[in-house]
């Protein structure tokens, strides 16, 4: 075996870049591999595909079809009656669940503390009776959304059982391409 | 026998100081029922913008509490909730509790001492409604502190506690139900007095439906 002694200048450089090129390499890898996984796939356990989010009411509602932003308003409480008078009751599942950072993300657009300064701030000004009532679990959701006349809940679209009435948001179900609940 | 001169310059000067003085009095009386009169229209006006407040607040949670019982009626009959956790998954213990109804028009008006400027029967549809407000208050406070008790949940076995908030939840709907009428009654009558008292009064928009859309061709 040669010793480094032995070794010529130009041989010494060839191996020099070889090893920065190697170290480089090595230290790319690193910092890729630490990049943190982002918070929809961990809410998703990491598998990279946000699950779809079905949106549920009464069976007896005589609604079946909402566009986003309509949506959206009953959601932020700007909407409280549905178009035959009847009240809105809306149900939201506390946190922390995958279905809950997908409203708060594509409805909502606010963080934790800026959904709950939201409805203090409405309560406040008298704009509202009541905030949003609180689920524990996609079957209390659905339980209730299907003994509470005019309620309307988010689940997960894996969880909707066949009773349950889907409404299509955009004229999409949560099963379509382009379904903005993802 | 002829009147001195500064007789009758004492008494014209004597009534002028007695009639400037009851003047004086008057307009200070009449000032005083006038702050009077408009400190009990604007008690009564909050009177009645915290009582719609509080039917929207009952309202609003009611249908609530009458979905979460059928919820606990269901799990009763199919004995389906075993443990402090699935009951928690279930039902949730936050949506047991009353709503949160305001009495900031009642302080306010005991302490300003609006009250004492209101006829009998206003003061006396005011404390009764906020003498059942406490009375639910107390009375849902004192069954939300039951249902959740250890000795509720045996182990495997948590029938006591979904019995105990049925109870306790058939009880609040109750109370409800007669707070919701108590509110319609009081608000009917201060609103009759306020409108013979000549006072405009606000429709609180925010929370009653919108009047219904005409038909096309109507």
């Amino acid at each position: 075996m040669r010793s480094w002694k032995n070794v010529s200048g130009r041989a010494r450089e060839v191996i020099a870049q070889r090893c920065g090129t190697l170290v480089r390499l090595l230290l790319c890898c690193a910092c890729l591999l630490s990049v943190p996984v982002s918070h929809s796939d961990a809410q998703s356990g990491g598998s990279g595909a946000r699950q779809a989010v079905a949106i549920v009411v009464n069976p007896h509602s005589t609604v079946s079809n909402l566009s986003f932003e309509e949506l959206r308003r009953i959601f932020l409480g700007q909407q409280q009656f549905w178009a035959d008078r009847s009240k809105i009751t809306l149900l939201v599942r506390a946190p922390v669940a995958p279905e809950r950072a997908v409203v708060l993300d594509q409805i909502y657009r606010m963080d934790e503390d800026q959904f709950r300064q939201y409805w203090i701030g409405k309560m406040f000004r008298a704009e509202i009776a009541g905030g949003p009532k609180i689920v524990y679990s996609s079957d209390m959701a659905m339980n209730l959304v299907g003994a509470i006349p005019g309620s309307i809940a988010f689940v997960l679209a894996s969880a909707v059982t066949p009773n349950t009435k889907v409404l299509r948001i955009d004229g999409k179900l949560p099963s379509d391409a382009g379904y903005p609940l993802k | 026998m002829r009147k001195p001169a500064w007789l009758a310059e004492v008494i014209v000067q004597s009534i002028a100081v007695t009639v400037s003085i009851l003047l004086a009095l008057w307009v200070d009386q009449w000032k005083q029922r006038r702050a009077a009169r408009e400190l009990a229209t604007e008690s009564m006006s909050n009177f009645v913008t915290e009582i719609r407040q509080n039917e929207a607040r009952v309202d609003d949670i009611l249908l609530y509490h009458e979905g979460l019982r059928s919820i606990l009626q269901q799990a009763e009959k199919s004995h389906a909730i075993r443990t402090q956790a699935e009951f928690q998954s279930s039902i949730g213990i936050d949506g047991l509790r009353p709503p949160f109804l305001l009495q900031t028009a009642w302080q306010t008006a005991t302490l300003t001492g609006a009250l004492t400027h209101l006829d009998y029967e206003t003061v006396r549809v005011l404390s009764l409604t906020y003498t059942l407000q406490d009375r639910f208050r107390e009375d849902s406070r004192a069954g939300f502190q039951s249902i959740m008790q250890t000795s509720n949940f045996k182990p495997g076995d948590a029938d006591l506690a979904v019995r105990s908030a049925d109870n306790y939840l058939r009880e609040v709907v109750t109370s409800e139900n007669d707070l919701h009428a108590t509110y319609e009654q009081a608000e009917q009558v201060l609103s009759s007095k306020l409108t013979a008292m000549g006072v405009a009064q606000k429709t609180d928009s925010a929370h009653t439906p919108p009047p219904p859309q005409p038909t096309p061709g109507q």
